[in-house]
């Protein structure tokens, strides 16, 4: 497991690693907030059935802007420490083919 | 990295075809599978995943996986509808997507072909050929249980 860089040559990379991602957080009441974390990506051995899997994971919290008064503001997202090839595991996560 | 080629390949195999358990005749072909490595990613869930899965399901994992297809287009070589999914894919990854650098997406080719199977008997038997699939070209594409 390791960081992608650049230098890495991303069109090489196999396996899964931590690469920055961004996304809009949003939750109705409130306006969204774009925000920028770690997440994985990677090309796993599909003979095998594994995908990039988040294996340890941390927590943040941000506050939405503009909500309404009975809206809570805050806002909690998984922030990816390490990540590996693995089954997709349904206990914590939406498992999807696209 | 050492290893089987990037992408999604052609993979030979020996397959050996059996006319009962005990084997009276059998005959060996030649067949290809589809193996390799294609994209997959986990980031943090949307909204509507959250409220969905009761807020047990923050993490979204999608993948692509190394199949057969039926379809016999070749990418850069592809139809119009093929170059629209692509960029519709490209618009996504730059809305919500991740950072420096290219997202690199390998696709092969794909299509099956079927092929017959002669079975050698022993003396006095016959029995007639039997048809396998092969796999003639693969790509990356919905993770299926099974194939049609």
């Amino acid at each position: 497991v390791s960081s992608v860089t650049v230098a890495t040559a991303l069109h090489e990379f196999r396996g899964c690693a931590v690469r920055e991602f961004s996304f809009v957080a949003q939750k109705p009441g409130c306006r969204g907030l774009k925000i920028t974390t770690e997440a994985c990506w990677g090309r796993c051995h599909t003979w095998e059935k594994v995908v990039a899997s988040v294996i340890n994971k941390g927590g943040r919290g941000v506050r939405l802007p503009g909500c309404r008064a009975d809206v809570s503001p805050l806002y909690h997202y998984p922030v990816a420490l390490h990540c590996h090839c693995s089954a997709c595991s349904t206990r914590d996560t939406e498992c999807e083919t696209f | 990295l050492d290893g089987p080629a990037l992408g999604c390949h052609l993979y030979p195999f020996n397959v050996t075809i059996r006319s009962d358990r005990r084997g009276t005749c059998r005959g060996t072909h030649l067949v290809h599978a589809c193996v390799g490595y294609c994209e997959s990613s986990a980031f943090p869930s949307r909204y509507s995943v959250l409220a969905a899965s009761n807020f047990t399901h923050n993490i979204t994992s999608t993948s692509r996986c190394c199949t057969i297809s039926k379809e016999a287009k070749v990418r850069g070589r592809g139809g119009e509808r093929e170059r629209e999914r692509e960029r519709e894919r490209e618009r996504e990854r730059e809305r919500e997507g991740w950072g420096e650098g290219e997202t690199y997406v390998f696709m092969c080719m794909f299509a099956s072909l079927q092929v017959k199977v002669r079975l050698d008997c022993p003396r006095g038997r016959h029995h007639d050929d039997i048809e396998i699939l092969t796999a003639t070209a693969c790509r990356c594409d919905m993770c299926r249980k099974s194939h049609d």
